[in-house]
């Protein structure tokens, strides 16, 4: 858990499974849907996160912790002198080993990301989703997703007709 | 791929046998379906109910000519991507639109409607309000495709366009209000003058201008950084007296990179003749253009920057090797320049080794009485 800091405004978050989390308030910012609570002055104390459990919520932490832009306060620090073209790329290996979760968690994430409105995070996971899908048959595509077929024969015809041009 | 293994086992599991993704709600999932090639995620109809009109919402429009789609004919991909755009819903939001395919040579000898559709493609996304446009048709449309402007869009954030020709107004965007990142490549400039208010980053590079001999005029005040890369047929005529090409309309900057890789291209010590006074300007970045073969440039560049705080020089080896001229010790340019911006307070070099040319430069720079950062760069 996060210690507070000289200077540095913390923000409590609450999962529904009764956790809580001390975080900063630029990483906790990461989430659109909380910088605007907080913006409108509507987090006074601690954030309910509602949905989504400690499990979840303390990996979308990780992932803000990380991608939290890195404020040198005097301008000249260590971090200016390293090339955003690396740091872009350290963030990418970095991402590449934080998904490799199981689908479930990944649903989860896709889920949180939409809901705190993170678009990296959501951008993240969806890229993850489609790697898995990606130039597979319809039925593959299906097995992968566990999408159950509830069309009709009929139907699939009438909608194959329908969306021909889509189909070579 | 990996991918695919960690699905397949993780599917042996109770909790992700349940349709999982089909319970994320619609905005999601038409986040998600962005990331897939349009063909396929237009197929994903043919999922379940569920999926059957979720294509028609997706915010990212990706058209490129990866796996199938490779073998499709140009009748084939004409109609998908009129179908594609016509029959979206008109309320969903578009963030981004992707038409990167080879058009076959079927089109350069036939007028069956198959390039000008780029154009009305281009004036579709953008009534749809995309923000981000990527076109790329590869080298064979680069000799026929024409588009023609000016484009209208309060939306259009950033344009990358490569392999066409760009003619008459294209380039004026004045009626972008939002574009602030323009990238332009292998392209011909036909075009007059290149107009923004709002564009912070312009990049051209291996693009040509028209053999006439008319000069493309930019006027991008509020521009932060420009690459310039590979030009060809520019400053044919360099002893003309009509002025700047591109200081005057970056006279406004804050923030600078003049980036010049190839030798050929003189455009900036052209400038330097009308060098502007860059009254804001606080970072300038610059690479060896500015040191070669005398320092000059640099001089110039500090001489006209009185308010200048950051300076940064990318010396690169590789530029020098084609460049084939070294710096030349000019004992008149080894003092301090009488004029140079009292807010001066940091000096960095890049470079990949200290050799002569850096050491020269170094020498130069350390008459400011400021300290210098030298950062080591690969390759």
């Amino acid at each position: 858990m996060a210690t507070r800091e000289a200077g540095k405004k913390m923000i409590m978050l609450k999962s529904p499974d009764g956790m809580e989390f001390e975080v900063e308030e630029a990483v906790a910012m990461e989430s659109q849907t909380i910088r605007k609570m907080i913006e409108d002055d509507c987090a006074d104390t601690a954030i309910l996160i509602p949905n989504i459990n400690s499990k979840i919520l303390s990996r979308v932490i990780e992932y803000c912790n990380k991608h939290v832009p890195t404020t040198g306060a005097t301008g000249a620090a260590a971090s200016d002198t390293v090339a955003p073209a690396a740091l872009a790329e350290d963030l990418k290996i970095w991402d590449a080993e934080f998904i490799k979760v199981n689908r479930a968690t990944r649903f989860d994430l896709i889920q949180a990301a939409s809901y705190l409105n993170i678009k990296g995070l959501l951008d993240l996971t969806s890229q993850t989703t489609i790697d898995t899908i990606s130039d597979n048959s319809l039925e593959e595509i299906r097995s992968f997703l566990s999408t159950k077929n509830d069309y009709l024969p009929e139907e699939e015809q009438t909608i194959r007709r329908e969306n021909q041009w889509a189909f070579q | 791929m990996l991918h695919t293994s960690t699905a397949g086992k993780s599917s042996n599991s109770k909790s992700s046998r349940e349709d999982r993704i089909s319970d994320l709600p619609d905005d999601v999932l038409h986040h998600v379906l962005g990331f897939l090639r349009a063909d396929q995620a237009v197929r994903t109809c043919l999922l379940a109910r569920r999926w059957r009109h979720l294509w028609k919402s997706m915010r990212c429009l990706r058209i490129n000519d990866m796996g199938s789609w490779r073998k499709s004919t140009d009748v084939f991909r004409n109609k998908f991507i009129s179908c594609l755009l016509l029959l979206r819903d008109p309320g969903s939001t578009l963030d981004e639109v992707e038409i990167e395919y080879n058009y076959s040579e079927e089109y350069h000898h036939s007028n069956n409607g198959g390039p000008p559709w780029v154009g009305i493609w281009i004036q579709h996304a953008l009534s749809s309000r995309a923000q981000v446009l990527t076109v790329k048709l590869t080298e064979r449309a680069y000799f026929y495709l024409c588009l023609y402007g000016p484009l209208i869009s309060q939306y259009l954030r950033r344009l990358e366009i490569s392999d066409v020709r760009l003619k008459s107004s294209f380039l004026d965007f004045s009626s972008c209000s939002e574009l602030v990142d323009l990238n332009i490549k292998d392209c011909t400039l036909d075009a007059r003058r290149i107009l923004s208010q709002s564009l912070k980053h312009l990049s051209i590079s291996g693009c040509a201008f028209p053999p006439n001999g008319s000069r493309i005029r930019i006027s991008v005040p509020n521009l932060v950084s420009l690459q310039l890369i590979k030009i060809a047929g520019c400053c044919g005529n360099d002893g003309h007296n009509d002025g700047c090409i591109l200081f005057e309309g970056l006279s406004h900057a804050k923030n600078l990179e003049l980036i010049q890789t190839y030798p050929q291209m003189f455009i900036f010590r052209r400038d330097l003749t009308w060098c502007p006074i860059f009254s804001n300007l606080k970072t300038l970045l610059m690479n060896q253009w500015c040191v070669q073969p005398d320092f000059s440039g640099l001089v110039c560049m500090l001489e006209h920057s009185p308010v200048l705080e950051n300076l940064t020089l990318q010396l690169c080896k590789q530029g020098i090797r084609k460049c084939a001229s070294e710096v030349e010790e000019n004992p008149g340019l080894l003092e301090k320049p009488p004029t140079i911006s009292g807010y001066l307070k940091i000096i960095k070099v890049k470079c990949e080794g200290i050799d002569d040319r850096v050491c020269k430069v170094l020498k130069f720079l350390s008459t400011f009485g400021i300290e210098i950062a030298i950062q080591r760069t690969n390759g």
